[in-house]
This record gives structure tokens, sequence and C-alpha cells, in this order.
């Protein structure tokens, strides 16, 4: 059994590389981009057979911008193994074996290729295609009352240059107020956003010292942590405790 | 990464054909990527400027593999990322062919485009539709590709000292 007729046998694609190197592709494809499962087919001597990616699965999951960390390698390595697949700590899927033996581990290395293809696809970056719960709340409040002068994901430059987006932001009149909003993570201010949020209004209140901006953070059921997330946010923002909507649109009026 | 909002396909078109500035520098900076299991790639994150400013989640991002099998082609890709979404991207070095399983309305639905393609967004779908670019230099491809993202003043290409020549395509 050679390369040709081990392809033919999976109704692969051979492509001549160099000489004794051959890739073979499948009509599958990586789950996040399209491009076609396949594998170099490398002749060792002896009737033996090294397969391999050259590590360009995984590259082509690092270009779709996931992080890579040991943990996750780790993870992958598992999925290669359970096909019969080595994974390298250079990235590379490879397997060794007899020229009889290669349709079945040019099927099981497709195989490792195609779950691995999964994999990297759960964790490729998603934009958020919806508002959060806490955006989706203080949205509908603001709609309810505001409703012309309500705009949605409202962009301003800051003084590092960056352009930064706002869940929401109010235009009445000539004035303009930004609305930034802070959820708690169970029950509890979630510290990660707060500082988020200060590093962001900071720098818009850099580069537009005269902007207003307001900070509706969610009640949390420890109101000593709820007010030292105030403190920090106040320095660069009004800021509202969101009790409930009537309390926020008294606020927002006042 | 923050949670961003969904990009959509009026948008991604506006920024890529917005005309963006260099902003990083007057080289490219390769960093090595070296975590266990993944490729010892190299990669390069470069700032656009839009008339004065860096809109937020706006990133060029350069990668580069060399091979691990001998006498192969190493592996160049470009990648025009809004809010962590490929809105537009090239690919080079590498035999397989990307498979268009999305465009119905487009040329290329259902064949197979080989190395070096451009990823472009469609109405379909920012991702998953390639199209042929002509073989060319890694340094005229990258030309190209500047050329497809309205990337202007950007340093010539500049790739990772391997300590080795070996052709890149």
């Amino acid at each position: 059994m050679n390369c040709d007729d081990a392809g033919s046998l999976l109704n692969l694609t051979c492509k001549s590389v160099t000489e004794g190197l051959t890739f073979l592709q499948s009509p599958l494809t990586l789950a996040f981009d399209g491009s076609g499962l396949g594998a170099y087919v490398q002749e060792l001597g002896n009737e033996r057979y090294r397969i391999s990616d050259n590590a360009n699965t995984l590259f082509a999951a690092q270009t779709h911008g996931i992080s890579t960390s040991a943990k996750r390698g780790d993870h992958l390595q598992r999925i290669a193994q359970s096909c019969q697949v080595n994974l390298s700590n250079d990235g590379e899927l490879f397997s060794v074996c007899k020229a009889e033996e290669l349709p079945y581990f040019l099927a099981r290395f497709l195989d490792a290729t195609a779950r691995i293809g999964q994999a990297c696809n759960e964790w490729l970056p998603k934009p958020a295609t919806s508002l959060t719960r806490f955006d989706r709340q203080i949205g509908s409040v603001l709609k309810s009352h505001f409703q012309q002068d309500l705009h949605n994901y409202y962009a301003v430059p800051g003084a590092s240059g960056h352009n930064l987006n706002f869940p929401f932001a109010l235009q009445t009149g000539d004035q303009l107020r930004l609305i930034q909003t802070v959820p708690t993570s169970k029950g509890l201010p979630n510290w990660e956003k707060v500082y988020h949020a200060v590093g962001k209004l900071s720098d818009v209140r850099n580069a537009n010292p005269e902007l207003e901006c307001l900070t509706i953070i969610e009640g949390s059921i420890d109101l000593q942590e709820t007010q030292k997330a105030v403190i920090a946010l106040s320095d660069c923002s009004h800021v509202i405790a969101f009790e409930n909507p009537e309390q926020l649109l008294r606020a927002l009026e006042a | 990464m923050p949670k961003m909002k969904e990009v959509t396909y009026d948008e991604a078109q506006l920024i890529i054909s917005e005309f963006k500035t260099w902003g990083t520098g007057t080289a490219i900076n390769w960093s090595q990527k070296n975590n266990r299991h993944f490729p010892k790639s190299y990669s390069s994150k470069n700032l656009l400027m839009i008339d004065g400013i860096f809109p937020e989640g706006l990133h060029l991002e350069l990668y580069f593999k060399p091979s691990i099998l001998t006498d192969l082609p190493h592996t160049f890709s470009a990648s025009l990322l809004f809010r962590g979404i490929r809105i537009l991207g090239m690919d080079a070095g590498q035999p397989n062919s990307h498979i268009n399983l999305l465009g119905g309305e487009e040329e290329t639905y259902l064949k197979e485009v080989d190395h070096p393609h451009l990823h472009r967004c469609i109405p379909e779908s920012l991702t998953g539709y390639a199209e042929p670019l002509p073989n060319a230099s890694i340094e005229d491809l990258w030309e190209d590709f500047l050329l497809h993202a309205s990337i202007f003043e950007a340093p010539e290409l500049n790739l990772p000292d391997l300590g080795q020549t070996r052709p890149l395509l």
C-alpha cells in the first residue's frame, strides 16, 4: 500500500510536494476557517510512513486570535491521543505507521485534526451577540423614558487616542451624557468591570473634561462592597447605585 | 478581553475601506509564542489609526511560522482584526486549499482556493470565505494586502530572523 493507494481508498486528493513527501487533502474543513483538512505523508523507507500537519492546524487557530496556554495545549494533546495521534511540544500533529496501516492512521489523523479544529473553534474570541443582562435591564428603563434621546453603543475618543464604546448615551438638547453600566457578579460588585469602567472613564474625561459621564452600578447584597465600588468610580463619573427603575429615573431627572 | 458589540457586515466593510495609517513605529516587531503543544510561531500586533484615532478593537496582526518539515516554505498570515473578528486576512505558504462552503452568490462558491488567498467578509458571513491571490513573493503579497486593507504608511515587511535562508514561497 503506497500513499496514492491510501489516498484513493479515503477519497483524498494527492499533491506531490517534494521527493518522498506528498500532501493529501480531504473534502473536510476546519471548523473555524474553511481550510481543507489534510496531511503530509513522508516516506521513511522500510515500508514506513510519517503523517504530519507541519503544525499548520494550530497555526491556523493562532491566526484567528485564539489565546494559547499550556493547559489548553494539554487538553488538545489528550484529544490527539484519543485518536492515536501525537501532538508535539511544537504543535505538530504526527503519527508513524507501517505501509499497510496507512489508510487507518490517515483516517485517525484527519479525525484528530477535525476534533482539534472543533475545540479551537470554541476558544475563538467572540463578541457579545446581545447586551448583557444588566445592560438590557437599564436599556429598557432608559428607552421607556427617553426614547429618541437614547443612543446605544456610543463611541468617544479618549486621551489615549483610542475610540471608546459606551453602552448608552443620552442626548438632551446640547447636553450629552455618557452612561457606563457595571453589573454585579453573584450578587457582589464585579471588580474587573469596575476597574475597566474607571480606566475607560478616566481616559475619556482626560480628553473631554467638560463631558458628563454617569455610571450605573447594580446594587449588590453587600452595601459596604457597593460603596467601595462607588468610591472608585466617583473619581471619574457621577454614580447611581441602581435599586429600581423609578429610583433610576428620579436620579436622572434630578 | 471585555465583551464587545457584534460586528455587522456594513461596519466591517466601512472599517476595511477607511483610510488607515500605521500607528506602531517604523518597523514590524515580532514576538515568539511559546506555549506547550502550540506552534512556536511569531506574531506581531500593530495598531492602526483612522483620522488621528486608534479605534477600539482594531488591530493588524501578522503571523509567521517556520516550517517543521524540511524543504517546505514557511507560513505567513496577516489578519485585520476588528473586535476580535478577522474581517480581512491573507494566508500564504501551505499546500492545502480553502473550500468555500459559504458565498452562494460568489464566483468561487464551493470551489477550492489554493494559497495564497485573501479572506474577506461577505453579506452571509464575516469569516469563512476566501478568494485566490496571484502567486507572488511574500513582500509583494504584503503590499497587496495593505492595498486591500486600505493601510498606508506601513513599514516594509521584515520577517523574524531565523538564522537560516529558506524560500518563503
